[in-house]
């Protein structure tokens, strides 16, 4: 190995990084070689240089700089952050939300006040036809408020918004598809709308007959016929308009006691029963009953007074008939009258009560 | 943010001198030591545990060096190495420590000029000669932490270093003459 080669290697030998025995032989070939033996002492003396050099020191100025720098990458960071993440994480969530607060909020408020809605004959947009059937499934138990509104003359006058109807019901009705899903109460309410107004258009769109209206065309040909019975006559005024029936009729329809309507126009109707009551206190007499029937589940309930009078024409089903007439018995004193006799397909009966002020015997 | 001035606070120092040996220049220096934060601070997400900090930010700051030294030289393509050495080889008004009361201002000449001619030396060598002698002679890095720095084997780190002092030890003969 020449000096040269040895010279290459001094460093190694320096830092203790050589062999033991290749270490011992360079100590020995340095003993022997000034060269390289300066060589060493310059490599020792440059390593002392380079060790003593002394530390730089940073400007003030620095770490302030650089944290400038920082900070305004970091506010880049962040408002690509805000474009970009925000709006995704935060405000979309949001706004969805919103809407979907405000929507449950709006369908349940509009639910809210639906009946009402209805009970005060404003016009209200075509069901869907999943609703109607949801509310076809359930038993009509219409307020008797409801009938005696749309029935009555003050209701017959233009009231605002109905012609808003009427042009919702012209345009809805040559539809099968939109007819079936509106509601029957809006149906017979357009039809009596536009046949106060429009009588030629109102036939053009004359919907399938009720039960109600059945019943009420054939009191009304019985009547002018002369062959309808008192009682049914009686029977039919909870039906027909309040000015319609006379206060012969009824009269005499509660002088009969009671009357089964069979007969032509009685087909497809339900049987009556006509019955009078007498009770000390007419008004409290009618509270009770208004209350009884309505957990009888009895339908299109009508109250009329009259004077002292009070009168009550409703449908029950045929299993509360008996009920009925037990309660009746219970708030006064009801006159006779004949057990009806009912047919198997009867599943409603209509009542006529007429509560009168029981005359004092002893003065 | 206020964690990462902390780490400002705590390496600037360290990492500036290594600029500085690596570049030879003081401003030049600085603006590699301001670079090297920023890259850093954009790519914290990338700094694994298993190593230091400091070694990873050695790392950042040596790569950095690496780059300003190239943009030195297109910046001066017509100058030559040697010129740039001698200009920038000074001593900044900042460096080296407090002197010792008692040193003489012919001392204080001479260690500066002594230091200067040093820094000349240490520029002028090869990037992959410098950057290990800086690390284990003037930071005193271990092998293992250069190796983690440099992302090279130990043996490549020793063999690197002892050819960079060689070359450093020439280099001092030339400029001062007799090392002794």
């Amino acid at each position: 190995m020449t000096c040269e080669d040895r010279v290459k290697k001094l460093p190694a030998y320096l830092e203790g990084e050589l062999p033991p025995r290749e270490s011992e032989e360079f100590k020995n070939h340095l003993a022997s070689c000034e060269t390289c033996r300066k060589t060493l002492e310059d490599l020792k003396a440059a390593d002392r240089l380079v060790r003593n050099l002394g530390e730089v020191e940073p400007p003030p100025w620095l770490k302030q700089q650089i944290m400038t720098r920082v900070r305004e990458v970091h506010g880049q960071n962040e408002s690509l952050w805000k474009k970009f993440f925000f709006p995704l994480h935060i405000k979309i969530p949001v706004q969805a939300f919103a809407v979907i607060v405000v929507t449950v909020l709006a369908i349940y408020i509009y639910r809210l006040d639906e009946p009402q809605i209805r009970m005060r004959g404003f016009p209200l947009p075509p069901t869907p036809a999943y609703e109607v059937k949801k509310e076809q499934a359930v038993p009509e138990t219409r307020p008797s408020r409801l009938k005696t509104a749309t029935q009555s003359k003050d209701v017959a006058a233009p009231q605002p918004g109905r012609t808003e109807y009427e042009d919702a019901y012209t345009s809805l009705a040559p539809s099968e598809k939109v007819e079936d899903t509106m509601p029957t109460e809006l149906k017979r309410d357009a039809r009596e709308a536009l046949a106060e107004t429009e009588p030629a258009l109102a036939e053009k769109f004359q919907a399938p007959p009720s039960e109600e209206s059945v019943l009420h065309s054939a009191v009304k040909e019985k009547r002018a016929e002369g062959s309808l019975p008192q009682a049914i006559a009686g029977a039919g005024s909870g039906i027909c308009e309040q000015d319609v029936c006379t206060a012969e009729e009824r009269e005499g329809g509660g002088a009969a006691g009671f009357a089964i309507a069979k007969g032509t126009a009685a087909k497809d109707m339900p049987p009556s029963l006509d019955l009078l009551l007498t009770v000390k206190d007419v008004a409290s007499a009618g509270v009770e009953l208004d209350k009884y029937l309505a957990t009888a589940k009895a339908r299109h309930t009508e109250i009329n007074v009259h004077g002292k009078q009070q009168t009550f024409a409703t449908e029950v089903r045929l299993h509360f008939v008996a009920s009925v007439l037990e309660k009746l018995n219970q708030i006064g004193l009801l006159a006779d009258h004949v057990q009806p006799e009912f047919g198997k397909e009867v599943q409603w009966v209509i009542i006529k009560i007429t509560i009168m002020p029981a005359v004092n015997q002893n003065p | 943010m206020e964690a990462f001035s902390t780490l400002v606070e705590r390496h600037q120092k360290k990492m500036l001198n290594v600029a500085y040996r690596m570049i030879g220049d003081y401003d030049e220096a600085c603006d590699c030591v301001q670079e090297a934060f920023l890259s850093a601070y954009r790519g914290i997400g990338n700094f694994r545990r298993e190593a230091r900090f400091s070694t990873w930010l050695y790392a950042i700051v040596v790569n950095q060096a690496k780059n300003s030294l190239r943009q030195m030289k297109s910046r001066r393509g017509h100058e030559s190495s040697t010129d740039m050495h001698s200009r920038h080889g000074e001593a900044p008004c900042g460096e080296c420590s407090a002197p010792p009361f008692t040193e003489s201002l012919a001392d204080q000449w001479e260690r500066k000029e002594l230091g200067a001619k040093v820094q000349t030396c240490i520029v002028g060598l090869e990037h992959d000669f410098r950057e290990v002698l800086v690390l284990k002679d003037i930071q005193d890095l271990s092998y293992e932490e250069i190796r983690d720095a440099l992302h090279i084997p130990v043996g490549t780190v020793k063999s690197r270093l002892f050819r960079a002092r060689l070359a450093l030890k020439d280099c001092l003969a030339k400029v001062w003459g007799d090392l002794k």
